[in-house]
């Protein structure tokens, strides 16, 4: 029908309806009204009477028993198979999908995983991106501590789902509360995720969800993460991110303000969150509730102390590691203070900052998130015992000092050799380099002047060479940002300063604190060479050493030593570290705590079965002593070490003869002569 | 619903407003939630039929959610209007997903009386009758807007009057030539 004559239809249909049908024909005689739409008004006013009852009810009553009735409602995919999995049960719903218990149902071996599967009206185009965004982001995060993607695919209808690591656990709150955690415990258990969360901003993801409910603590005591929903590559296109935005669902409660506000997201929002958690773990409620935060004023709210402080927490005061409530308040209060603070710049930068400042603290050490002053520092300071570590101090300045002389030769070398443009233009950025350095050595030399620990100053009169190298030690990254290789090399050295400066200190929590510094620095140090020299590198090979230094004797040192040795041997056998590294495999092999050979795999070429664990050590020891010669004298403590690794391998092989040749030698040592006799009584030599 | 979902459906439910068809599309199984949740909720307090409030069904679940999300509709105009849009979406699109129906019965009448025909026939008859709003629209789209309110939405006269900015006598006579057109249309 024409609009134009509708229009007229209507307005003589409006004036005609009101009338009773006498008015009406009386009404259609005196007017002039085209014949065509006098017609169409009369057509549809015979329907008048029938039309009466036309939705004399809404759809809704109309359509009453569909709606009630199980054919509206959401087909249960419970029984249904997904893969080689079968639905067994429900775990949770979130808006656009679904969360199953499933087991495997190939009956190869029991396994119970976690399905999730896009819910069919949800099943559009847009919503699947997100969800393939989701996989993509967890395939690239293998993790202990962050839940893993075990298969993804399709169902016989057609709809995405993805199978994930089913975590048995409670949430990260709950897990506090039952197992009534002291203080400490809960800060380690947090710093745990500090971790997993660290890994993910490192793998350029932000999870941007964080809260109790998806961190998971299994009956061990490992914090799992779960649901990278909604996280976020920081490098995506605009457009992808945008389709994200749509679905941005933060949950209010532990959203940034940033977040809330529709802002640029970056780490520092998970930072935020993170702050939310350790909030509630330690207080069992939340720094705010959501619908008090809409204004500045309720922001600055936020900032209070806590209502309620950790020393309200249930747990038995006696036991208790902190010997002053009060203080405990204050520099935790600082620490999550600083994490929720508005403006993401005054967080902590990284989470590995907010992870060592819990350390910090756990150590009674000064935390970072404390305005410095005197009386402070000095409270931190006493009673703390002196360190000598001038010589680590040297290092680190020998260290500073050659890379910039190194570099400056480079770039001399390719001045006088007349250069090309491109390599005109990395000269330059070479020389930028060495000036950054160099103004570093120059702050670094300034710690030197006594007069930065005179009383009242900065270090407060009772400073200690180690408290200038972590006070450095934090600097690193800021300094040098962008120089992946600078950084990777400082941290590279800091891994050495802190692993030689243990076993010195007689503070426990010291020590401690330098071991995590030593495996802080060396992972840190292992990140960025890969970031620079790629996966496979001489460089990256050492790093994966000292790594495995500052592990504890276990699977997982041995894989990565083993990994370590197998990428040196491919990148550079004649680098001296790979004698060392030998020499420690050896070590770790004849290890006489290290009792089950059977759990841990290698990446060496010997399988490792308990029987040729000893002739493993032997050969790693024979090679590492081998390479070792030319560059050590036999009174070096490492060529000590192997010889001994290789005369206790010799006895535990019932190779006597041979280890006759060798037991002499590590007579020197007490401890190695000790190592030897338990050998020889294990093997029935010695009574 | 979880807690999760709210800001997103506060996003979505703007995105729409400012006519992003997507963002209709990811919003309608929220509604469809809400909407089965508080049909329900109605059914347990089961009533005769012909008493049955069940407008008070759309209306609960489209102010449920824009109290949760915290949208602010500044007049209720935007509200009376997507609540009833979406209700038409939701039950159209769910229908033609779910089921395999024939076009409308011409016996069918939209009325009470109807109830008593399987509601595999009432589904089609509301498919179709969506067809034939939707020829509706082209040449008078106040007009079916006006009966999408009534009869998807279950507002008053007085609710569709204040929301289009009309008096509500007005909207008694478009209603009242609407069905003429309809019945014609529908039984033909």
């Amino acid at each position: 029908m024409q609009t134009e004559n509708w229009k007229k239809v209507k307005d003589l249909l409006l004036t005609v309806l009101p009338l009773d049908p006498f008015e009406r024909r009386s009404f259609f005689d005196k007017s002039s009204v085209d014949g065509e739409i006098r017609g169409e008004v009369e057509s549809l006013l015979t329907f008048e009477k029938n039309s009466e009852n036309l939705m004399n009810m809404n759809v809704v009553e109309f359509l009453r028993d569909f709606i009630i009735s199980d054919r509206f409602d959401e087909q249960t995919p419970i029984g249904q198979n997904v893969g080689i999995y079968k639905i067994v049960g429900e775990l949770g719903f979130g808006g656009m999908g679904a969360v199953y218990l499933a087991e495997r149902a190939d009956g190869k071996f029991k396994q119970k995983v976690a399905v999730k599967m896009l819910k069919r009206e949800f099943n559009v185009e847009r919503i699947r991106q997100t969800f393939r965004r989701e996989k993509e982001i967890l395939a690239a995060l293998v993790h202990p501590n962050i839940a893993r993607l075990l298969d993804a695919g399709k169902t016989d209808d057609n709809i995405p789902f993805i199978v994930m690591e089913y975590i048995a656990g409670v949430s990260v709150v709950d897990f506090c509360s039952a197992n009534s955690l002291d203080v400490n415990a809960r800060l380690k258990l947090f710093i745990k995720i500090c971790e997993a969360v660290g890994f993910a901003h490192r793998n350029l993801i932000i999870h941007r969800d964080l809260k109790p409910s998806n961190i998971m603590v299994t009956k061990s005591g490992d914090p799992k993460l779960l649901d990278f929903g909604i996280s976020k590559l920081l490098v995506e296109s605009s457009e992808t991110s945008k389709s994200t935005t749509i679905l941005s669902a933060m949950t209010p409660d532990y959203a940034s303000p940033e977040q809330i506000k529709g802002k640029m997201v970056t780490t520092a929002t998970d930072i935020y969150s993170l702050g939310v958690v350790l909030f509630q773990m330690l207080t069992g409620s939340l720094p705010l509730k959501v619908e008090n935060r809409a204004g500045p004023e309720a922001v600055s709210d936020l900032m209070r102390p806590p209502p309620v402080t950790p020393r309200d927490t249930k747990r038995d005061n006696a036991k208790s590691k902190i010997p002053n409530p009060k203080s405990v308040r204050g520099d935790l209060d600082n620490i999550i203070r600083k994490s929720l603070s508005e403006e993401p710049e005054r967080r902590y930068q990284t989470v590995e900052q907010f992870a060592a400042d819990l350390w910090r603290y756990i150590d009674g050490l000064p935390v970072s998130a404390r305005p410095a002053n005197f009386s402070y520092r000095a409270r931190k300071f006493y009673g703390r015992n002196k360190i000598a570590l001038i010589a680590g101090v040297l290092v680190f300045l020998s260290l500073l000092a050659g890379i910039t002389v190194s570099m400056m030769q480079t770039i001399e070398a390719r001045y006088q050799g007349g250069m090309a443009l491109a390599a005109q233009r990395e000269a330059e950025v070479e020389t930028a380099k060495a000036k950054k350095i160099s103004d570093f050595m120059g702050k670094v030399i300034s710690y030197a002047n006594p007069a930065w620990y005179a009383t009242g100053s900065r270090f407060g009169g009772d400073a200690k060479v180690i408290d200038v190298l972590d006070d450095l030690s934090d600097k690193i990254d800021a300094e040098f940002a962008g120089q992946p290789d600078v950084q990777a090399e400082l941290h590279h050295k800091f891994t050495e300063v802190y692993a030689q400066a243990q076993g010195r200190g007689k503070v426990a929590p010291r020590e401690k604190f330098m071991h995590d510094k030593q495996n802080f620095h060396a992972r840190r140090a292992l990140q960025l060479r890969k970031q620079h020299y790629g996966e496979k590198h001489e460089l990256v090979a050492k790093d994966m050493y000292y790594v495995s230094a500052a592990l504890e004797n276990g699977p997982d040192k041995a894989e990565l030593l083993a990994g370590a040795i197998a990428m040196m041997r491919e990148t550079n056998p004649d680098n001296l570290n790979l004698p060392h590294m030998l020499n420690d495999f050896a070590g770790f092999l004849i290890w006489p705590e290290f009792e089950s050979g059977h759990q841990y795999h290698l990446r060496a070429a010997i399988p490792p079965t308990d029987k040729n664990r000893y002739q493993l050590a032997e050969a790693c020891a024979r090679e590492a002593l081998r390479l070792f010669r030319g560059h050590y004298t036999e009174d070096n403590l490492a060529f000590q070490q192997g010889k001994c690794s290789l005369a206790y391998s010799l006895v535990m092989q019932n190779k006597m003869a041979e280890f006759e040749q060798h037991h002499n030698v590590c007579s020197q040592d007490e401890e190695m002569t000790d190592l030897i006799n338990l050998a020889l009584v294990k093997n029935g030599k010695l009574e | 619903m979880s807690d999760k979902e709210t800001p997103a459906i506060t996003q979505l439910l703007h995105e729409w407003n400012d006519g992003n068809e997507d963002a209709k599309e990811m919003l309608l199984p929220f509604v469809y939630d809400e909407l089965k949740r508080q049909a329900r909720l109605l059914m347990a307090n089961e009533r005769p039929r012909h008493t049955l409030q069940s407008t008070a069904l759309v209306h609960e679940a489209f102010l449920r959610l824009s109290e949760q999300t915290g949208v602010d509709w500044k007049n209720r105009i935007h509200f009376y209007s997507i609540a009833a849009r979406m209700m038409r979406q939701i039950l159209v699109d769910y229908a033609r997903s779910h089921t395999s129906l024939k076009r409308g019965n011409h016996k069918i009448h939209f009325s009470i009386d109807d109830v008593q025909i399987p509601v595999e026939e009432r589904i089609g008859a509301v498919l179709f009758l969506h067809d034939v709003l939707e020829r509706l629209e082209e040449f008078d789209e106040r007009q079916a807007k006006i009966v999408e309110m009534r009869f998807f939405g279950g507002f008053t006269n007085l609710e569709i009057a204040e929301s289009l900015s009309i008096s509500d006598s007005t909207v008694r006579r478009e209603w009242k030539a609407a069905r003429l057109w309809l019945y014609r249309e529908l039984n033909q």
